[in-house]
Protein backbone atom coordinates (compact mmCIF):
# COMPACT_ATOMS: atom_id res chain seq x y z
CA UNK A 1 0.00 0.00 0.00
CA UNK A 2 1.11 3.48 -0.76
CA UNK A 3 -0.99 6.03 0.61
CA UNK A 4 -0.96 9.88 -0.98
CA UNK A 5 -2.53 12.30 1.21
CA UNK A 6 -4.91 14.40 -0.71
CA UNK A 7 -5.95 17.17 1.99
CA UNK A 8 -3.58 17.70 5.27
CA UNK A 9 -6.24 19.61 7.72
CA UNK A 10 -6.15 20.18 11.84
CA UNK A 11 -9.98 20.29 11.24
CA UNK A 12 -11.89 16.88 10.99
CA UNK A 13 -12.84 15.89 6.90
CA UNK A 14 -15.40 13.64 6.56
CA UNK A 15 -18.17 12.35 3.51
CA UNK A 16 -15.37 11.98 0.71
CA UNK A 17 -17.66 11.12 -2.28
CA UNK A 18 -15.46 10.42 -5.69
CA UNK A 19 -16.62 12.17 -8.86
CA UNK A 20 -17.69 9.61 -11.31
CA UNK A 21 -14.34 9.92 -13.49
CA UNK A 22 -12.37 9.96 -10.68
CA UNK A 23 -10.70 13.22 -11.24
CA UNK A 24 -12.54 15.08 -8.08
CA UNK A 25 -13.53 14.32 -4.43
CA UNK A 26 -16.04 16.03 -2.96
CA UNK A 27 -16.06 16.62 0.92
CA UNK A 28 -17.10 17.97 4.40
CA UNK A 29 -14.78 20.28 6.23
CA UNK A 30 -14.70 21.91 8.93
CA UNK A 31 -11.86 24.58 8.76
CA UNK A 32 -14.84 27.28 9.17
CA UNK A 33 -16.36 25.72 12.44
CA UNK A 34 -19.17 24.71 10.65
CA UNK A 35 -19.70 21.86 7.68
CA UNK A 36 -18.89 23.60 4.49
CA UNK A 37 -18.83 21.49 1.13
CA UNK A 38 -15.90 21.23 -0.85
CA UNK A 39 -14.70 19.76 -4.47
CA UNK A 40 -11.27 19.06 -5.14
CA UNK A 41 -9.66 18.23 -7.80
CA UNK A 42 -6.91 15.81 -7.36
CA UNK A 43 -4.15 16.04 -10.34
CA UNK A 44 -4.61 20.44 -9.50
CA UNK A 45 -4.85 20.60 -5.90
CA UNK A 46 -7.43 23.47 -6.53
CA UNK A 47 -10.75 23.09 -4.70
CA UNK A 48 -13.66 24.89 -4.40
CA UNK A 49 -16.54 25.74 -2.61
CA UNK A 50 -19.75 24.28 -3.62
CA UNK A 51 -22.36 24.96 -0.68
CA UNK A 52 -21.48 27.53 2.23
CA UNK A 53 -24.82 28.73 3.38
CA UNK A 54 -26.43 29.74 7.02
CA UNK A 55 -26.53 26.25 8.86
CA UNK A 56 -24.46 23.53 7.85
CA UNK A 57 -23.82 21.86 4.47
CA UNK A 58 -23.18 18.48 3.98
CA UNK A 59 -23.34 14.83 2.62
CA UNK A 60 -22.62 15.35 -0.96
CA UNK A 61 -23.07 12.82 -3.81
CA UNK A 62 -22.15 12.90 -7.57
CA UNK A 63 -24.70 12.22 -9.79
CA UNK A 64 -23.63 9.82 -12.66
CA UNK A 65 -22.81 12.16 -15.19
CA UNK A 66 -20.79 14.33 -12.59
CA UNK A 67 -23.07 17.05 -13.61
CA UNK A 68 -24.59 17.82 -10.14
CA UNK A 69 -24.25 16.79 -6.63
CA UNK A 70 -26.80 16.13 -3.91
CA UNK A 71 -26.32 17.61 -0.55
CA UNK A 72 -27.97 18.35 2.67
CA UNK A 73 -28.22 22.18 3.97
CA UNK A 74 -30.04 23.11 6.49
CA UNK A 75 -30.24 27.08 5.17
CA UNK A 76 -33.79 26.67 5.60
CA UNK A 77 -34.07 25.38 8.80
CA UNK A 78 -33.94 21.29 9.81
CA UNK A 79 -31.19 18.98 7.65
CA UNK A 80 -33.03 18.89 3.83
CA UNK A 81 -31.76 17.27 0.15
CA UNK A 82 -30.77 19.89 -2.21
CA UNK A 83 -29.31 19.16 -5.41
CA UNK A 84 -26.60 21.46 -6.65
CA UNK A 85 -24.84 22.12 -10.04
CA UNK A 86 -21.14 20.68 -9.66
CA UNK A 87 -19.87 24.65 -9.47
CA UNK A 88 -21.51 25.32 -6.78
CA UNK A 89 -24.66 27.44 -8.75
CA UNK A 90 -28.25 26.43 -9.49
CA UNK A 91 -29.42 25.20 -5.70
CA UNK A 92 -32.58 23.98 -6.10
CA UNK A 93 -34.66 21.92 -3.16
CA UNK A 94 -35.35 18.50 -3.50
CA UNK A 95 -37.32 17.34 0.04
CA UNK A 96 -39.58 18.93 2.01
CA UNK A 97 -39.94 16.58 5.30
CA UNK A 98 -40.59 17.88 9.05
CA UNK A 99 -37.97 15.98 9.91
CA UNK A 100 -34.07 15.17 9.27
CA UNK A 101 -33.35 14.10 5.81
CA UNK A 102 -29.98 13.02 4.99
CA UNK A 103 -27.15 10.47 3.36
CA UNK A 104 -28.18 11.30 -0.45
CA UNK A 105 -27.04 8.67 -3.10
CA UNK A 106 -27.46 8.43 -6.31
CA UNK A 107 -29.23 5.18 -8.29
CA UNK A 108 -26.70 4.42 -11.30
CA UNK A 109 -29.31 4.99 -13.95
CA UNK A 110 -29.43 8.65 -12.04
CA UNK A 111 -33.44 8.20 -11.56
CA UNK A 112 -33.52 8.42 -7.72
CA UNK A 113 -31.91 9.57 -5.04
CA UNK A 114 -31.80 7.19 -1.86
CA UNK A 115 -31.45 8.73 1.60
CA UNK A 116 -31.96 8.42 5.02
CA UNK A 117 -35.10 10.03 6.86
CA UNK A 118 -36.92 10.16 10.46
CA UNK A 119 -39.87 11.26 8.86
CA UNK A 120 -41.20 7.98 9.63
CA UNK A 121 -40.17 8.29 13.65
CA UNK A 122 -37.06 6.45 13.18
CA UNK A 123 -33.96 6.53 11.26
CA UNK A 124 -34.83 4.78 7.83
CA UNK A 125 -34.05 4.41 4.27
CA UNK A 126 -36.42 6.05 1.43
CA UNK A 127 -35.55 6.78 -1.93
CA UNK A 128 -37.62 9.83 -3.98
CA UNK A 129 -36.96 10.66 -7.85
CA UNK A 130 -34.02 12.66 -8.84
CA UNK A 131 -36.47 15.20 -10.81
CA UNK A 132 -38.96 15.46 -7.75
CA UNK A 133 -41.89 13.84 -6.39
CA UNK A 134 -42.76 11.62 -3.56
CA UNK A 135 -40.24 10.12 -1.56
CA UNK A 136 -40.87 6.10 -0.80
CA UNK A 137 -39.79 4.01 2.02
CA UNK A 138 -37.38 1.19 1.69
CA UNK A 139 -36.47 0.08 4.69
CA UNK A 140 -38.72 -1.50 7.15
CA UNK A 141 -37.15 -3.89 9.47
CA UNK A 142 -35.53 -2.28 12.92
CA UNK A 143 -35.26 0.97 14.44
CA UNK A 144 -32.29 2.53 12.62
CA UNK A 145 -31.09 1.63 9.16
CA UNK A 146 -29.04 4.51 7.24
CA UNK A 147 -25.95 5.10 5.17
CA UNK A 148 -27.62 3.65 1.84
CA UNK A 149 -24.94 3.02 -0.91
CA UNK A 150 -26.04 1.53 -4.09
CA UNK A 151 -24.07 -1.29 -6.28
CA UNK A 152 -23.07 -0.48 -9.55
CA UNK A 153 -25.54 -2.48 -11.56
CA UNK A 154 -28.27 -0.68 -9.05
CA UNK A 155 -29.97 -4.49 -8.03
CA UNK A 156 -28.54 -3.90 -4.09
CA UNK A 157 -28.51 -2.06 -1.91
CA UNK A 158 -25.64 -1.89 1.09
CA UNK A 159 -26.47 -0.27 4.30
CA UNK A 160 -25.75 -0.06 8.11
CA UNK A 161 -28.13 -1.49 10.32
CA UNK A 162 -28.34 -1.46 14.39
CA UNK A 163 -28.96 -4.99 15.63
CA UNK A 164 -29.27 -4.84 19.79
CA UNK A 165 -27.66 -1.35 19.59
CA UNK A 166 -24.63 -3.12 17.11
CA UNK A 167 -24.03 -1.17 13.49
CA UNK A 168 -23.24 -3.51 10.97
CA UNK A 169 -23.39 -3.91 7.83
CA UNK A 170 -26.98 -5.19 5.75
CA UNK A 171 -27.67 -5.69 1.93
CA UNK A 172 -30.60 -6.27 0.44
CA UNK A 173 -31.97 -7.01 -3.01
CA UNK A 174 -34.13 -4.31 -4.13
CA UNK A 175 -36.28 -6.54 -6.76
CA UNK A 176 -37.50 -8.85 -3.56
CA UNK A 177 -36.43 -6.59 -1.07
CA UNK A 178 -35.04 -9.76 0.61
CA UNK A 179 -32.21 -8.20 3.29
CA UNK A 180 -29.51 -10.00 5.15
CA UNK A 181 -26.37 -9.22 7.52
CA UNK A 182 -23.06 -9.19 5.94
CA UNK A 183 -21.04 -8.26 9.40
CA UNK A 184 -21.30 -9.49 12.63
CA UNK A 185 -18.91 -7.22 13.99
CA UNK A 186 -20.43 -3.70 16.22
CA UNK A 187 -19.35 -0.61 14.69
CA UNK A 188 -19.18 -0.97 11.24
CA UNK A 189 -19.49 2.11 8.89
CA UNK A 190 -19.28 3.90 5.68
CA UNK A 191 -19.65 0.97 3.05
CA UNK A 192 -19.16 1.60 -0.18
CA UNK A 193 -19.14 -1.12 -3.35
CA UNK A 194 -15.98 -1.69 -5.49
CA UNK A 195 -16.51 -0.50 -9.26
CA UNK A 196 -16.64 -4.55 -10.00
CA UNK A 197 -20.14 -4.50 -7.66
CA UNK A 198 -18.13 -7.95 -6.10
CA UNK A 199 -16.69 -6.33 -2.67
CA UNK A 200 -18.07 -3.79 0.18
CA UNK A 201 -15.12 -1.62 1.31
CA UNK A 202 -16.18 0.03 5.05
CA UNK A 203 -15.07 0.86 8.03
CA UNK A 204 -14.91 -0.88 11.37
CA UNK A 205 -13.41 -0.80 14.60
CA UNK A 206 -11.05 -3.53 16.58
CA UNK A 207 -9.31 -2.75 19.42
CA UNK A 208 -10.53 0.49 19.98
CA UNK A 209 -9.08 1.37 16.92
CA UNK A 210 -10.57 2.23 13.11
CA UNK A 211 -9.96 -0.15 10.56
CA UNK A 212 -10.43 -0.59 6.71
CA UNK A 213 -12.34 -3.79 5.98
CA UNK A 214 -13.42 -5.51 2.91
CA UNK A 215 -16.29 -8.00 2.33
CA UNK A 216 -17.59 -9.82 -0.45
CA UNK A 217 -21.02 -8.97 -1.75
CA UNK A 218 -22.44 -11.73 -0.90
CA UNK A 219 -20.96 -12.14 2.75
CA UNK A 220 -19.07 -15.35 2.47
CA UNK A 221 -15.20 -13.39 2.76
CA UNK A 222 -14.33 -10.66 5.04
CA UNK A 223 -10.86 -9.01 5.07
CA UNK A 224 -9.16 -6.20 7.58
CA UNK A 225 -6.74 -3.86 5.56
CA UNK A 226 -4.73 -2.27 8.33
CA UNK A 227 -3.14 0.58 7.92
CA UNK A 228 0.02 1.39 10.21
CA UNK A 229 -0.42 3.43 13.19
CA UNK A 230 -3.26 5.35 12.52
CA UNK A 231 -7.14 5.35 12.97
CA UNK A 232 -9.34 4.78 9.38
CA UNK A 233 -12.45 6.18 8.81
CA UNK A 234 -15.13 7.01 6.08
CA UNK A 235 -13.39 4.82 3.15
CA UNK A 236 -15.16 5.26 -0.60
CA UNK A 237 -14.32 3.03 -3.34
CA UNK A 238 -12.87 5.13 -6.52
CA UNK A 239 -14.47 4.19 -9.79
CA UNK A 240 -12.63 2.73 -12.53
CA UNK A 241 -10.43 5.54 -14.26
CA UNK A 242 -11.40 6.06 -18.01
CA UNK A 243 -8.20 7.37 -20.16
CA UNK B 1 -5.69 -11.67 -1.19
CA UNK B 2 -3.04 -10.13 -3.52
CA UNK B 3 -5.44 -8.72 -5.95
CA UNK B 4 -7.75 -7.20 -3.30
CA UNK B 5 -4.66 -5.02 -1.70
CA UNK B 6 -4.06 -3.91 -5.12
CA UNK B 7 -7.62 -2.89 -5.41
CA UNK B 8 -7.76 -1.71 -2.68
CA UNK B 9 -4.91 1.02 -3.74
CA UNK B 10 -8.02 2.59 -5.50
CA UNK B 11 -9.64 3.42 -2.19
CA UNK B 12 -9.36 6.92 -0.48
CA UNK B 13 -8.71 6.76 2.93
CA UNK B 14 -9.12 10.13 5.36
CA UNK B 15 -6.67 8.38 8.22
CA UNK B 16 -7.99 11.40 10.93
CA UNK B 17 -5.43 10.69 14.08
CA UNK B 18 -6.43 11.41 16.88
CA UNK B 19 -6.84 15.35 16.00
CA UNK B 20 -8.01 17.60 18.87
CA UNK B 21 -9.33 20.86 17.75
CA UNK B 22 -7.09 23.54 18.18
CA UNK B 23 -7.56 27.38 17.19
CA UNK B 24 -5.34 27.68 14.07
CA UNK B 25 -5.35 31.37 13.48
CA UNK B 26 -7.60 33.39 11.50
CA UNK B 27 -9.91 31.64 9.43
CA UNK B 28 -11.57 32.80 5.91
CA UNK B 29 -14.66 31.47 6.90
CA UNK B 30 -16.38 29.86 3.27
CA UNK B 31 -13.02 29.92 1.24
CA UNK B 32 -13.13 30.36 -2.77
CA UNK B 33 -10.73 28.44 -4.51
CA UNK B 34 -7.35 27.77 -3.26
CA UNK B 35 -4.40 26.13 -4.21
CA UNK B 36 -3.41 23.48 -1.66
CA UNK B 37 -0.57 21.22 -1.54
CA UNK B 38 -0.70 17.91 0.57
CA UNK B 39 -0.04 19.16 4.12
CA UNK B 40 0.74 22.68 2.23
CA UNK B 41 -0.75 26.18 3.50
CA UNK B 42 -3.87 27.09 1.89
CA UNK B 43 -3.30 30.44 -0.35
CA UNK B 44 -6.56 31.75 -1.59
CA UNK B 45 -6.92 32.98 -4.91
CA UNK B 46 -10.49 33.85 -5.43
CA UNK B 47 -12.85 35.66 -3.13
CA UNK B 48 -15.80 33.03 -1.42
CA UNK B 49 -18.30 31.84 -4.70
CA UNK B 50 -21.07 30.79 -2.45
CA UNK B 51 -20.01 32.26 1.43
CA UNK B 52 -21.73 35.33 2.82
CA UNK B 53 -19.33 36.22 5.99
CA UNK B 54 -20.53 38.69 9.11
CA UNK B 55 -17.10 40.14 10.20
CA UNK B 56 -17.40 39.48 14.11
CA UNK B 57 -17.84 42.27 15.96
CA UNK B 58 -15.96 44.34 18.14
CA UNK B 59 -14.98 42.45 21.27
CA UNK B 60 -14.15 45.36 23.74
CA UNK B 61 -17.96 45.80 24.23
CA UNK B 62 -18.04 45.94 27.91
CA UNK B 63 -21.38 42.91 27.33
CA UNK B 64 -18.84 40.86 26.72
CA UNK B 65 -16.93 41.01 30.17
CA UNK B 66 -20.32 39.18 31.15
CA UNK B 67 -19.41 36.45 28.90
CA UNK B 68 -16.25 35.86 30.47
CA UNK B 69 -17.43 36.81 34.10
CA UNK B 70 -17.79 32.80 36.07
CA UNK B 71 -20.54 34.38 38.28
CA UNK B 72 -22.23 35.35 35.47
CA UNK B 73 -25.20 32.81 33.98
CA UNK B 74 -24.07 34.12 30.67
CA UNK B 75 -20.74 32.41 30.80
CA UNK B 76 -22.78 29.25 30.72
CA UNK B 77 -22.86 28.04 27.27
CA UNK B 78 -23.96 24.90 27.06
CA UNK B 79 -27.09 23.11 26.80
CA UNK B 80 -26.88 19.30 27.38
CA UNK B 81 -29.76 16.56 25.57
CA UNK B 82 -30.72 12.94 26.34
CA UNK B 83 -30.34 10.27 24.31
CA UNK B 84 -31.69 10.97 20.95
CA UNK B 85 -33.73 13.80 21.90
CA UNK B 86 -33.85 17.50 20.83
CA UNK B 87 -36.07 18.78 23.77
CA UNK B 88 -34.52 21.65 25.94
CA UNK B 89 -34.60 20.49 29.40
CA UNK B 90 -36.38 23.21 32.17
CA UNK B 91 -32.98 23.07 33.55
CA UNK B 92 -31.34 25.02 31.07
CA UNK B 93 -34.46 27.47 30.35
CA UNK B 94 -33.12 29.97 32.70
CA UNK B 95 -29.31 30.44 30.63
CA UNK B 96 -30.94 30.29 27.07
CA UNK B 97 -33.59 33.29 28.49
CA UNK B 98 -30.26 35.40 30.04
CA UNK B 99 -28.97 34.94 26.29
CA UNK B 100 -31.89 35.82 24.60
CA UNK B 101 -32.05 39.04 26.72
CA UNK B 102 -28.45 39.69 26.12
CA UNK B 103 -28.93 38.93 22.57
CA UNK B 104 -31.74 41.51 22.40
CA UNK B 105 -29.68 44.45 24.39
CA UNK B 106 -26.91 43.46 21.87
CA UNK B 107 -28.49 44.03 18.76
CA UNK B 108 -25.33 44.44 16.87
CA UNK B 109 -23.95 41.03 18.46
CA UNK B 110 -23.85 37.16 16.48
CA UNK B 111 -23.87 33.42 18.29
CA UNK B 112 -23.27 30.39 16.39
CA UNK B 113 -24.71 28.01 18.20
CA UNK B 114 -22.48 24.63 17.43
CA UNK B 115 -24.91 20.98 17.93
CA UNK B 116 -23.36 18.14 19.16
CA UNK B 117 -24.08 14.51 19.39
CA UNK B 118 -22.34 11.64 20.83
CA UNK B 119 -20.63 8.62 18.73
CA UNK B 120 -23.03 6.13 18.46
CA UNK B 121 -24.50 5.93 14.61
CA UNK B 122 -23.88 7.52 10.94
CA UNK B 123 -21.34 10.42 11.25
CA UNK B 124 -23.55 12.67 8.74
CA UNK B 125 -26.95 11.23 10.59
CA UNK B 126 -25.27 12.18 13.77
CA UNK B 127 -24.32 15.72 11.91
CA UNK B 128 -28.27 16.23 11.06
CA UNK B 129 -29.21 15.14 14.83
CA UNK B 130 -26.45 17.87 16.35
CA UNK B 131 -28.17 20.42 13.77
CA UNK B 132 -31.67 19.87 15.34
CA UNK B 133 -30.10 20.38 18.78
CA UNK B 134 -28.72 23.89 17.53
CA UNK B 135 -31.77 24.54 15.84
CA UNK B 136 -33.96 24.12 19.46
CA UNK B 137 -31.52 26.61 21.68
CA UNK B 138 -31.87 28.91 18.16
CA UNK B 139 -35.62 28.67 18.21
CA UNK B 140 -36.26 29.43 21.81
CA UNK B 141 -33.75 32.52 21.36
CA UNK B 142 -36.05 33.69 18.43
CA UNK B 143 -39.04 33.08 20.59
CA UNK B 144 -37.62 35.19 22.85
CA UNK B 145 -37.41 38.13 21.02
CA UNK B 146 -33.22 37.37 19.33
CA UNK B 147 -33.49 38.13 15.52
CA UNK B 148 -32.68 36.00 13.05
CA UNK B 149 -29.64 37.88 11.74
CA UNK B 150 -28.05 37.10 15.16
CA UNK B 151 -28.01 33.54 15.19
CA UNK B 152 -26.33 30.82 13.13
CA UNK B 153 -27.18 27.32 14.03
CA UNK B 154 -24.61 24.81 12.95
CA UNK B 155 -23.62 21.35 13.82
CA UNK B 156 -19.93 19.49 14.78
CA UNK B 157 -22.10 16.41 14.64
CA UNK B 158 -19.99 13.26 16.43
CA UNK B 159 -16.94 15.42 15.05
CA UNK B 160 -15.51 17.62 17.70
CA UNK B 161 -16.21 15.44 21.21
CA UNK B 162 -15.56 17.22 24.29
CA UNK B 163 -15.35 13.87 25.73
CA UNK B 164 -13.28 11.80 24.05
CA UNK B 165 -14.18 8.82 25.75
CA UNK B 166 -16.41 5.43 25.02
CA UNK B 167 -18.78 5.20 27.71
CA UNK B 168 -22.16 6.87 29.21
CA UNK B 169 -20.42 9.50 31.03
CA UNK B 170 -18.42 10.46 27.74
CA UNK B 171 -22.01 10.28 25.22
CA UNK B 172 -23.76 12.33 28.25
CA UNK B 173 -21.09 14.85 27.66
CA UNK B 174 -21.04 15.44 24.16
CA UNK B 175 -24.61 15.37 23.44
CA UNK B 176 -24.69 19.58 23.64
CA UNK B 177 -25.40 22.58 22.02
CA UNK B 178 -23.07 25.39 22.95
CA UNK B 179 -23.22 28.90 22.28
CA UNK B 180 -20.08 30.93 21.27
CA UNK B 181 -19.56 34.48 20.42
CA UNK B 182 -17.54 36.71 18.37
CA UNK B 183 -13.83 35.80 19.01
CA UNK B 184 -15.11 32.37 19.84
CA UNK B 185 -15.52 30.94 16.75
Amino acid sequence: MNPQTALASREPIISPAWSPDGTRLAYVSFEAKKPVVYVHSLASGRRHVIANFKGSNSAPAWSPDGARLAVVLTKDGGSQLYLVHADGSGVRRLTSSGGIDTEPFFSPDGQYIYFTSDRGGSPQIYRIPAAGGDAQRITFEGAYNVSPRLSPDGNSMVYVARNAGRFQLAVMNLATRQTHLLTDSSKDESPSFAPNGRMILYATEIGGRGVLAAVSSDGRFRQRLSLAASDVREPAWGPFMKF
Amino acid sequence: MQKLLKLSLLAIVLAIAGCKSSPSGPEQAGAGVEERSPGGEAKQVEPPAVAKVTPPAATEDSGIAALKDPKNILSKRSVFFEYDSFTVKDEFKPLIEAHAKFLVSHPQLRTLIQGNADERGSREYNLALGQKRANAVKNMLLLLGAKETQIESVSLGEEKPRNPGHDEAAWTENRRADLLYPGEF
